[in-house]
């Protein structure tokens, strides 16, 4: 079991870690902010805490 | 040799030597602490004046005029007035064979008693070339020692050449170190830094190993050397003086980076050799001086080079002000002392110095042939002034890293240290990957090539098409009930009209909650082939969680087997089938909308938020994984598929969909019959069942079920998914069902059931592979930063392709983190990560390597730990809440007021039953790390408790079997009417019962048999019936299995006369091969002991005749058994009988023991403790000794007072005849095991065997000692080599 | 061409990356984070611009700017 936080898991308190990607089907992606966006994806919102982008995902981006 | 010549002065050892001379005391024979230089000389040299220029420096360089001897006090150094030059001028035609004469110069083990210590050879090689070699002993010269020694002799022979007196000698003296060193750990500094070091490792990460694991050192090294480019390294200087940094700093730095991404850790300890003379009269002292010391750093992707960089340097700083403490006093502060158990990975060994020397004009190179002993991995990195760029060496622990990965290791790190150079340092790591350009485009491209054209079809076409072309062959087998094609068709169509009307189509979930039978199978299909999604819900369900699933599904309806089955309250209609009319539906396929995109089921897994996740995976998916499957396994309308997981389990899609997509038949086992091995064997064999699927505890079960065995007839594949497959279990299968294909899949509930596979070969060795990817599926290893992991590295997995769920129903955030960009396939395509910790092997195939996250697997089931702590912390009372598996089981601990057993029945209520804790526990308080995190490695194991009215064992063998209860299941103390399943038994223990028990008590027990008698007392009782008695099992004969067709093998008493020893050897010998245990007379009555050996033999030859009238015969024996076995082997040739096999086991002849004094009374007690594999301690007498056999529970603590009295007096019988035997010979071969630990008797040898047999001789040794060699894993490889020699005559 | 103390101590501060001011002439250099390869690169500079003489034990004996003053030369 490794001991560091994953790419995909929550930062240190308050730090903009991720972005919400969104593919042409419409699909949402958390990303590390840290990473390149891959092709195909565009940034919707962010950079932002884990927790905020999580949100944004719940409640849909509009 | 602690006396002292007069010529000699005695000095303690200082710290740095100390450790030095533990290191080489540990193995005085090893050349590793030797360390050699070698200088190229490029001009004239005059050897003479060379060798003058060396005896003075000898005479002006203490420390190599020292030998080191050890004392009552301790070891000392002894430092002479004068030594001979050990010198050898020779010349050499050329480099090469200098070279090779310098590494068997660098093997030879020092002796450091006599000394010296050091050695010097100049050969010369061509015309003014010339190779200085020296080699001296780590304890007294480290790298910084050597540059002095260098410089001087230049200085020295430069200074004759021109015929001038050398400079007065600059060296300071030895006796400074050993005062300075003396001072310093005496000194307030001293008590400062190891306070520091405690402090700074209290909370240290393990140590990062790019192997694995950890080795004791090896007594020699592989060396790869390359170089950085001059290009790079001028690069390196720009950007390291850009940075504020040093050359060293960055390659550092980068080798922080490639060792955090090759071990998947963040926090990174690497080790630093250090000099250690900065500020000290050490600078002028040739010597062993040098620490290494551990840098700790914090390696993250969102980090920059430029910041890495700066927390190399500062952290240097800091290493630095506390540089003079010594590595293994850190080490031993901390508790690290001792293999394994390592504070560093990797070591980083900057040389900065050139020694820029030249010999009166002729300029030289230094080498460095040998830098000390490597514990691990050593980068030692010079910067010489040769124009050819910074040389790297990575040496290498040869029992960590073969050639090749040493190789790999040094690629990757030039091929970062390249990019590294070339990069912005201001990006984030995230950009660099340390998987060289070849490996990125093996592990993404050529791993992964997997494309495959395919009809876009659904889950249920296929079976409709296929009810068409063969409607009368049978589909459906249910107990005595089948159905063919055309009626399972007709009936599901009916039933799938009928649901339309209640809004069943394409998108739309309906749910089913119906038990294992023919109406699950049509409901199934009814569903799909409404257009729907089918929801299974497991009808064992706690009714909490199943309207949690239905609230959180919301199905358009849901079918159930009848009324009462589901919660009536939650608002989807039900369609009981018990009493359902559909006759009025036409049976014809019903007309839907359904593409590939359309969800084919939804199943739900554990969830770690406490929320169970409903996964959507559309046709498409499961379309690709079954026409993959039939591409790779090819079913016949032959085959016979059984169906047994129930169908919340993702692998029953497969089961349930194949075979009717293929015209073969589905034979589905009776509702719970998954759980019963020996019910599924039969099932198995009587209906003729080709195909099945097995998650590997379960199998293990299964293989250990004696029925299974004879499935061998019709079954001709096996899969196993759900957990890690253990390589014993797959090995365990190709010896059970010799013939039938294993197949590890593997693959989450989000890739449509398996995406991995691989075909088990039947003796395999290393972890089974979960194997390469199935068609249109791409698997990707990853490390932190997103970046492809090479082979060999470990990473997390995650899976695309077509395979890939939707996503998690209504669960848009989850579903979002799970199902993430892919930054490698096609532009906007997606890839899941699965939390699995994985690695490529070269060869393309994935090992499966564990979780990253808290997620466990029991007995194949998904199980979220956060979902149960949830649950657990959800109880009133429950102030804190975590759970665990120990040992298989799943363990909940609770702080606060809640009665933890009102806690776990709570659970049972509300979780299924694979989620329940087999205990909870109550704690006051959480164990904390230092750091606040939850300590779970300081969780105390649960103890699950007897029943509370205990009544005492009311026979020796209940008394034998609460022992073995309570071994088994880790608990203190079990009553006889206590139930092995309440006690956290679990079906992996009880297989474990089940063994102990046939090892112990010579019986062969089912695990069936353990379901219907869980007691020990019922076990006894059982036993009893059906075992020998405990009288017969002290008769002559002893069946320790009667069954088999193979000719029989006899196993003879060892000194105390009783054979129940050979009981785990007849386990492992497996079934088939018959084996009878021959005891000593007198053990019940009695008879009078025999007075000769051959008189003994004589009587057991006509007892092995009643069992087996005629040869060939088999004969085995430990210890006296062994010379037992012989003297019945020679007594059956001398009859004309055939004598194939004579195995003796640490058996040796009777002159080997004629001149030694025969055994007492005490000696006696000692073999009845060895007859139980104990080693005698602190047992004075005979009651001592049955005390011992009691708590341990043996089963020899129920012999009767007579038998053990008998025995004591059987054990010296037996050491008298031996003595007085004498053999005849043996026409044949002997098969011999050694136990090769060292022991008292080291006169005995089994040569002593040669004048006793005409033929070979052919020995295996075990690494154990006499009494061990009948402990479970010696027996292991006895039973192997047994069995391989059987299987030849077999044949 | 000879150096002085301010020169030394802006060099050393460079090769430490902090600043001259911060940088005391009567401590023990080591803790500022001066280590072998920072004196050896020191020495050849101030060889090649000021023909210093002294070698690199002489410096790593005694890692502190008023220890080095009269080695290096300044007054």
């Amino acid at each position: 079991m490794t001991t560091q936080a994953g790419p995909f898991d929550p930062g240190p308190d308050g730090q903009e870690t991720h972005l919400v990607l969104e593919n042409a089907q419409g699909r949402l992606s958390l990303w590390p902010a840290w990473r390149a966006v891959p092709a195909g994806w565009a940034a919707r919102f962010g950079p932002a805490p884990h927790s905020l982008c999580v949100g944004q995902v719940e409640t849909g981006l509009g | 040799m602690t006396i002292t010549l007069a010529t000699e002065t005695e000095l303690p050892l200082t710290a740095a030597q100390s450790g030095m001379w533990y290191a080489q005391a540990l193995d005085p024979l090893s050349p590793a602490q030797n360390t050699a230089e070698c200088l190229e000389i490029d001009g004239p040299l005059d050897p003479d004046l060379f060798a003058t220029a060396l005896r003075r420096v000898t005479a002006e360089a203490e420390a190599l005029r020292v030998r080191v001897a050890d004392t009552p006090e301790g070891p000392r150094q002894y430092l002479r007035e004068a030594v001979e030059l050990p010198l050898l001028v020779q010349e050499m035609s050329t480099v090469a064979e200098a070279e090779a004469w310098m590494r068997a110069d660098l093997a030879e083990p020092c002796d450091l008693a006599t000394g010296p210590l050091f050695r010097h050879a100049l050969f010369h090689v061509g015309e003014d070339r010339w190779l200085w070699y020296q080699r001296i002993h780590h304890l007294v010269m480290d790298g910084f020692g050597y540059s002095l020694l260098v410089r001087r002799t230049a200085e020295a022979y430069t200074a004759l050449v021109r015929g001038e007196e050398p400079g007065p000698r600059t060296f300071g003296r030895l006796a400074d170190l050993v005062v300075d060193d003396a001072t310093y750990r005496s000194s307030e500094t001293f008590a400062a830094d190891r306070a520091h070091w405690s402090r700074a490792f209290a909370d240290r990460p393990e140590a990062p190993r790019l192997a694995g694991r950890g080795a004791l050192p090896s007594r020699t090294f592989h060396r790869r050397t390359a170089h950085v480019s001059p290009e790079t390294t001028q690069r390196l200087r720009e950007l390291a003086a850009r940075l504020r940094a040093t050359w060293p700093d960055l390659l550092i730095a980068a080798q922080a980076l490639y060792t955090s991404r090759a071990t998947a850790q963040s926090d990174v300890v690497l080790g630093l050799p250090m000099m250690g003379r900065m500020g000290s009269v050490a600078l002028r002292v040739p010597g062993m001086v040098m620490n290494v010391l551990p840098l700790r750093l914090t390696v993250s992707p969102d980090a920059t080079f430029a910041e890495l960089v700066r927390q190399v340097v500062l952290g240097i700083r800091e290493v630095r002000r506390h540089q003079r403490y010594r590595y293994e006093d850190i080490r031993r502060d901390l508790g690290l002392l001792g293999e394994n158990r390592g504070l560093v990975g990797p070591l980083v060994n900057i040389m900065p110095f050139d020694y820029g020397v030249d010999f009166a004009g002729a300029p030289a190179r230094a080498r460095n042939l040998s830098a000390g002993p490597v514990d691990d991995l050593t980068v030692n990195i010079y910067d010489r002034a040769d124009g050819r760029g910074l040389r790297i060496d990575h040496d290498g622990n040869p029992a960590l890293y073969g050639e090749g990965e040493l190789a790999a290791h040094q690629a990757r790190f030039l091929h970062l240290v390249d990019r590294l150079a070339d990069t912005d340092p201001q990006l984030p790591l995230a950009v660099h990957t340390v998987a060289t350009p070849a490996e990125q485009a093996l592990v993404l491209d050529e791993f992964n090539r997997t494309d495959r054209a395919l009809p876009p079809t659904t889950l249920i076409g296929p079976i409709e098409a296929q009810a068409a072309r063969t409607p009368d062959a049978v589909a459906l087998v249910y107990g005595g009930t089948s159905l063919t094609y055309a009626e399972l068709n007709a009936r599901a169509n009916q039933l799938a009209w009928h649901l339309q009307s209640l809004g069943a189509r394409a998108g739309a979930v309906v749910a089913v909650s119906v038990p294992r039978s023919v109406e699950l199978i049509v409901s199934l299909l009814a569903v799909v082939k409404a257009g729907a999604a089918y929801l299974p819900l497991d009808p064992d369900y706690p009714p909490q969680r199943l309207t949690y699933m239905l609230e959180d599904a919301a199905p358009v309806c849901a079918i159930t087997d009848r009324a009462g089955r589901l919660p009536e309250d939650t608002g989807t209609p039900l369609v009981a089938l018990d009493g359902l009319d559909v006759s009025m539906y036409p049976p014809v396929n019903p007309a839907r909308a359904l593409t590939p995109r359309h969800p084919a089921y939804v199943i739900y897994t554990s969830g770690s938020t406490g929320r169970p996740k409903g996964v959507v995976v559309p046709h498409g998916a499961i379309d690709n994984r079954l026409r993959w499957m039939q591409h790779e396994y090819g079913l016949t309308p032959g085959d016979r598929v059984l169906q047994k997981t129930p169908s919340s389990f993702d692998v029953s899609v497969w089961e349930f969909f194949w075979p009717l997509r293929e015209g073969a038949a589905l034979v589905l086992a009776e509702p719970g019959g998954h759980k019963d091995p020996a019910y599924l064997a039969r099932l198995i064999r009587e209906q003729a069942v080709t195909t099945c699927h097995f998650v590997p505890s379960m199998l293990q079960v299964f293989l250990a079920e004696p029925d299974a065995a004879a499935c061998t007839d019709r079954l001709r594949r096996v899969f196993c998914s759900g957990e890690a497959l253990p390589r014993e279990t797959a090995n365990a299968f190709g010896r059970t069902l010799p013939g039938v294909e294993l197949h590890n899949l593997y693959g989450p509930t989000e890739a449509a059931v398996d995406v991995t596979y691989h075909a088990c070969a039947p003796e395999g060795s290393g972890p089974v592979p979960i194997g390469r990817p199935v068609w249109n599926t791409r698997l990707y290893v990853l490390d932190a930063a997103l970046q492809p992991c090479p082979p060999g590295v470990p990473g997390e997995l995650y899976l695309a392709g077509v395979q890939l769920a939707d996503g998690y129903l209504r669960r848009a955030e989850l579903t979002a983190t799970r199902f993430v960009a892919d930054p490698i396939g096609p532009a906007g395509s997606r890839m899941y990560r699965t939390g699995d910790l994985a690695r490529w092997t070269g060869k393309g195939e994935v090992e499966y390597l564990g979780r990253t996250d808290h997620q466990v697997k029991l007995r194949g089931q998904r199980i979220e730990l956060g979902e149960i702590e949830a649950s657990l912390a959800a109880q009133p009372g429950v102030d804190g809440a975590c759970a665990l598996v120990r040992e298989d089981r799943l363990v909940g601990y609770v702080t606060g007021m809640a009665d933890p057993a009102a806690v776990r029945a709570a659970l049972a209520r509300e979780l299924p039953e694979h989620m329940v804790p087999a205990a909870v526990v109550a704690l006051d308080v959480f164990p904390l790390s230092p750091s606040g995190k939850l300590e779970r490695r300081e969780l105390p194991d649960p103890v699950f408790a007897g029943g509370a009215r205990k009544r005492p064992p009311a026979s020796p063998r209940e008394e034998a079997l609460t022992g073995l209860f309570a071994q088994v299941l880790g608990v203190e103390e079990v009553g006889p009417d206590d139930a092995f399943f309440d006690l956290g038994g679990t079906s992996l223990l009880a297989v474990r019962l089940v063994t102990r028990v046939r090892e112990d008590f010579g019986v062969e027990l089912t695990i069936g048999s353990l379901f219907e008698a869980p007691t020990p007392a019922a076990l006894a009782a059982r036993l009893d019936a059906a075992g020998p008695a405990s009288g017969d099992a002290l008769d002559v004969v002893l069946p320790l299995r009667a069954e088999g067709t193979r000719p029989p093998l006899f196993a003879f008493h060892p000194a105390g006369g009783i054979s129940w020893c050979y009981a785990g050897l007849t386990a492992r010998l497996g079934p088939g091969q018959p084996v009878y245990g021959i005891q000593a007379r007198g053990l019940v009555g009695d008879e009078p002991l025999p007075r000769t050996l051959q008189e003994e033999a004589e009587d057991y030859v006509e007892r092995i005749r009643e069992v087996q009238p005629q040869g060939p015969y088999r004969l085995l024996g430990w210890s006296v058994g062994g010379v037992l076995a012989h003297t019945v082997a020679v007594l059956l040739q001398e009859a004309g009988e055939e004598v194939q096999l004579l195995a003796l086991l640490d058996a040796f002849p009777a002159e080997q023991w004629r001149e030694r004094p025969a055994p007492e009374e005490g000696d006696a007690l000692t073999a009845v403790l060895r007859m139980a594999g104990f080693e005698r301690t602190d047992e004075r007498d005979r009651d001592d000794v049955l005390a011992t056999l009691r708590r341990a529970g043996s089963p020899l603590a129920g012999l009767s007072d007579h038998t053990l009295s008998r025995i004591v007096d059987i054990v010296p019988n037996h050491a008298r005849m031996m003595r007085e035997h004498r053999h005849r010979r043996y026409d044949g071969d002997l098969l011999f095991f050694t136990a090769a630990a060292p022991r008292p008797e080291h006169w005995l040898t089994r040569e002593a065997w040669r004048p006793h047999v005409s033929g070979v001789i052919v020995n295996h040794d075990l690494d154990c000692t006499h009494p061990q060699l009948m402990r479970a894993r010696h027996l292991d490889d006895i039973a192997a080599h047994l069995a391989a020699r059987l299987k030849e005559f077999d044949a | 061409m000879t150096l002085t103390l301010e020169r030394i101590r802006t060099d050393i501060a460079d090769c430490l990356g902090e600043e001259p001011a911060d940088i005391p002439v009567d401590e023990n250099l080591v803790d500022y984070g001066l280590d072998s390869v920072r004196i050896m690169a020191l020495l050849e500079r101030w060889r090649r611009e000021h023909g210093v003489q002294a070698d690199f034990a002489d410096l790593a004996e005694q890692p502190a700017i008023e220890a080095w003053a009269p080695l290096l030369g300044v007054a």
